[in-house]
């Protein structure tokens, strides 16, 4: 779930940090230039709203370094 | 000898990075003495999947393409859409005795378990969608893509790992220390591309994990 003031962040920074020249692959979707992306944002698609995730949980890591170590991958031991 | 099959799409920009960056795994594996069963381009579809592994028996599958929690695919049909090689309750039970990496989406929590609750040795892929930032103007050289780099050497470190003989647990392990390397790089060569670069490295890493027996080998 991404708030509106989430989205609103996210749109900012992309606006004003993501270069023109670069795309994004989003599994089967995409590649996206910055102009769809923002748009995919605007929208609250499935994509932007993970686009808004991903950049909110980098901006919680940027404040506290611990949060990376919540994402080491987990193997379920199942024998 | 051990022996790896590997599925190598490659018709649109995903598969096409997916299917530059494997060829280091098929090249790696085969110097290491792996007899392997690469299904190249057109030639990663089901019925070909099934027989490599009826016929070759691998203990190593690596899978390269299009996923969703039911399905990984192969390479695309006649009708442009991309075709499952690996189905949920279809033919999930082939992969008994097998070590699975799927680099793909979604595939983890219902395709990843039910393979492993039918005899999968082990299955690492992700919960969640790939995400890959790219340069377009490499397209057709992937792997001089400095910024797709950064995405495709964490995950080629799974594969590479197991072929070197790792265990599942060591191999998702390395992947995540490079994760970190990569963040602290990033960091250090602060672009315009770093905030997007991170924040798809933390999406993809939180997306991996692995079922099954963490201390397998594939050797």
């Amino acid at each position: 779930m991404v708030s509106q003031d989430e989205i609103d962040i996210v749109l900012t920074r992309l606006e004003q940090l993501m270069p023109p020249t670069v795309k994004l692959m989003v599994g089967g979707s995409g590649p996206y230039s910055k102009e769809e992306l923002l748009n995919e944002i605007k929208e609250n698609t499935e994509i932007g709203k993970l686009v808004v995730e991903s950049q909110m949980l980098y901006l919680r890591s940027f404040r506290n370094k611990e949060i990376l170590e919540t994402i080491r991958p987990k193997v379920a031991a199942i024998r | 000898m051990p022996k790896l099959l590997c599925s190598m799409p490659n018709f649109d920009t995903v598969t096409h990075y997916l299917h530059e960056w494997s060829k280091k795994i098929v090249e790696d594996a085969k110097m290491r003495g792996f007899d392997v069963y690469p299904l190249d381009g057109p030639n990663a579809t089901k019925q070909n999947f099934e027989s490599r592994l009826n016929k070759n028996n691998p203990k190593f599958v690596f899978l390269n393409g299009h996923g969703d929690p039911n399905m990984v695919c192969g390479h695309k049909g006649s009708d442009g859409t991309p075709q499952p090689i690996l189905i949920n309750n279809v033919n999930d039970g082939l992969m008994k005795n097998r070590i699975v990496y799927a680099r793909a989406c979604k595939s983890l929590e219902t395709l990843g378990r039910n393979c492993v609750e039918k005899g999968a040795t082990a299955y690492i892929g992700y919960a969640e969608r790939f995400m890959v930032l790219f340069d377009p103007v490499r397209y057709s050289r992937p792997l001089g893509d400095k910024i797709a780099e950064s995405f495709m050497e964490i995950s080629n470190i799974i594969p590479s790992v197991l072929v070197k003989g790792g265990t599942v647990k060591e191999a998702v392990e390395r992947s995540f220390q490079q994760f970190l390397k990569n963040v602290e790089y990033q960091e250090a060569h602060y672009t315009s591309e770093t905030p997007l670069i991170l924040s798809c490295l933390i999406h993809d890493m939180a997306a991996l994990g692995a079922i099954g027996n963490p201390d397998a080998k594939v050797t």
